[in-house]
């Protein structure tokens, strides 16, 4: 006789498991992406708060970056005080935000056409490789 | 088969600024030479410079190629659109929806071996070290290579 609670609890631990291993998977690639973006020769820093605030934050269910914010928000603040600027995002499922949280990121990311942006062009570019990310931890999690 | 990213890029830049598909969106810019790569942009920061285009201006600029060699490659760029502040968004939305026909979901197959789109369209801003609105209409062209 089939044991549809049996069932039913197996599709929990898949999705359990992939969800985690998704979340394992960006985990890896954000560090990659966050390093990049901190030394991003696209322009200068005279307070140092521009490149140390860059931020690649993975959401997904329990993990909602509120304490990450507030880590960037501290570093602009003790960098460069009163340019710290920080809004809110939601995700749905599992998913990474690349961001700043100095007021003049804006500025940075738009001037002479893009000429001194940062998270514009790495957005451009991660894509895939946070696609490939999430799906190779998602596999590592289901073997 | 390996990307030639010379030929991409020149096709996507090419596509606007000399093609007869790109003649709908060049007439919404300001005249002939308002079209310009963004290299360009300092020697027109003052408004006092002779010479200086009629807008609005459609400046090119290369970006970022996503993806990792031998998988799924996203050759980007953008056109970054410039008008007067006095003027509103109007002409700028009309730049902006003349590159989506060029560049948009009728265009996806407008460059041999990929899928051409349409994938960031910017919000207004103001560019103070110019004195001019803009926006950012990001194309991607994307293949394995």
């Amino acid at each position: 006789m089939t044991d549809f609670n049996a069932i039913l609890r197996g599709l929990d631990d898949l999705e359990r498991l992939t969800l985690r291993g998704g979340l394992a998977g960006l985990d890896r690639m954000a560090v990659i992406y966050e390093r990049a973006m901190q030394q991003d020769p696209a322009h200068g820093d005279v307070t140092g708060a521009t490149h140390a605030n860059y931020a690649a934050l993975v959401v997904g269910p329990g993990r909602d970056t509120a304490g990450d914010v507030a880590s960037i928000v501290a570093v602009v603040e003790s960098l460069n005080p009163g340019e710290s600027e920080a809004g809110t995002a939601e995700v749905d499922g599992i998913g990474v935000i690349l961001t700043s949280a100095t007021s003049y990121q804006r500025d940075l990311e738009t001037q002479y056409a893009g000429n001194k942006a940062v998270l514009g062009p790495t957005i451009a570019g991660a894509g895939e490789d946070f696609t490939r990310a999430a799906a190779e931890g998602m596999r590592e999690a289901l073997r | 088969m390996s990307i030639d990213y010379a030929a991409i890029l020149g096709s996507l830049y090419d596509r606007a600024a000399s093609a007869s598909a790109g003649a709908t969106f060049r007439a919404t810019l300001g005249g002939a030479s308002s079209l310009f790569l963004a290299t360009l942009l300092p020697k027109w920061r003052d408004p006092a410079t002779a010479g200086r285009p009629a807008r609005v201006w459609a400046v090119w600029r290369p970006g970022a190629v996503g993806g990792s060699s031998g998988e799924q490659r996203a050759v980007t760029a953008s056109w970054w659109l410039y008008d007067d502040p006095a003027r509103g968004t109007y002409r700028l939305d009309t730049a902006l929806t003349a590159l989506e026909a060029l560049y948009g979901i009728g265009a996806r197959h407008a460059i041999a071996h990929g899928l051409t789109r349409v994938v960031f369209i910017g919000q207004v801003f103001t560019d103070d070290a110019l004195g001019l609105t803009g926006r950012e209409v990001r194309i991607s062209y994307d293949r394995r290579g």
